[in-house]
């Protein structure tokens, strides 16, 4: 929706833009699978520059070219994003596309055209997604009666396990000194 | 817990801590921290599953539990973790250690 402002600005042929932009718009308000398959082949489709390079490299070029209509249609964008800061700084790449095309008029709207790329945005959106590490304390919860827990009352399951500092270290053998705590841990934890 | 070492070794008390950490890393945190308890290692979480504070979280790994073993060797008191901060302060596991009977 928002892509349509860039799009118009970039491409004096509304025609073209309507006919290749559509397909991958309506992709993007489907699925983000879908539109990263978009992405990509859009992406790969330009010439002009490596997808990779402009992506690192918002050049200020661009602007030039591109008043601040993609800036602002960027900020938009992402808004679905949220509180996920990455996508913008994808959003950018879009336009050093342009830059490059500076000479060539009818390159760069075959490039616009094909860059309904502001989808690009999509895709790392769904890649954060997938960072939640927090445990589910509820399921926990359940699994945690210290009745179910099968040592509780009975002795403790006597162990011999190698040592990180080397040797074996033995529970009986500590408890023969007195007290253990035994701690089961897990990394900085 | 290295901290207050000293005043659980005072009340005839050792420390074994147990983790399902590749080595390297155990080693790692075990110089690292410069302990002066074991850091044992268990890979195959055998150990884990049998004090039953293994996958917990539903995370294929040791759910971080504190167990205090008297010296008959049952197990006096235990926590375990139901958040990865969700742990005893060493007031709490000192204070549960005198309890104990004296050896």
């Amino acid at each position: 929706m928002i892509q349509e402002a860039p799009i118009a600005a970039i491409t004096p042929s509304p025609d073209h833009s309507q006919t290749d932009t559509p397909s991958g718009m309506r992709d993007l308000d489907v699925h983000s699978s879908d539109v990263e398959t978009t992405v990509e082949s859009v992406v790969s489709t330009p010439s002009p520059a490596t997808p990779g390079t402009t992506l690192t490299i918002p050049t200020p070029t661009l602007a030039v070219i591109q008043p601040d209509i993609p800036t602002r249609s960027v900020v938009s964008v992402p808004t679905a994003v949220v509180a996920q800061p990455v996508p913008t700084p994808n959003q950018a790449p879009t336009a050093p596309d342009f830059q490059d095309t500076e000479a060539k008029l009818d390159e760069r709207q075959s490039v616009s055209e094909t860059t309904p790329t502001p989808k690009a945005v999509a895709a790392p959106i769904e890649v954060p997604a997938a960072p939640t590490d927090v445990p589910t304390p509820v399921a926990v919860e359940e699994v945690i009666d210290p009745e179910e827990t099968p040592s509780a009352d009975d002795g403790a399951y006597r162990f011999v396990l190698p040592s990180a500092t080397g040797g074996e270290v033995s529970l009986d053998d500590y408890l023969e000194r007195g007290n253990v705590i035994l701690v089961f841990y897990r990394a900085f934890w | 817990m290295q901290g207050d070492y000293e005043e659980i070794t005072g009340l005839q008390t050792d420390i074994i801590a147990i983790s399902t950490d590749d080595l390297s890393q155990a080693s790692y945190v075990a110089e690292s921290l410069s302990l002066d308890f074991p850091i044992l290692y268990d890979p195959a979480a055998d150990v884990v599953r049998k004090y039953g504070v293994y996958n917990l979280w539903e995370d294929g790994m040791a759910t971080p539990s504190t167990f205090v073993l008297d010296r008959t060797g049952k197990i006096r008191w235990q926590h375990i973790g139901k958040t990865f901060y969700d742990r005893p302060s060493n007031e709490e596991i000192i204070d549960q250690l005198r309890k104990l009977p004296e050896g």
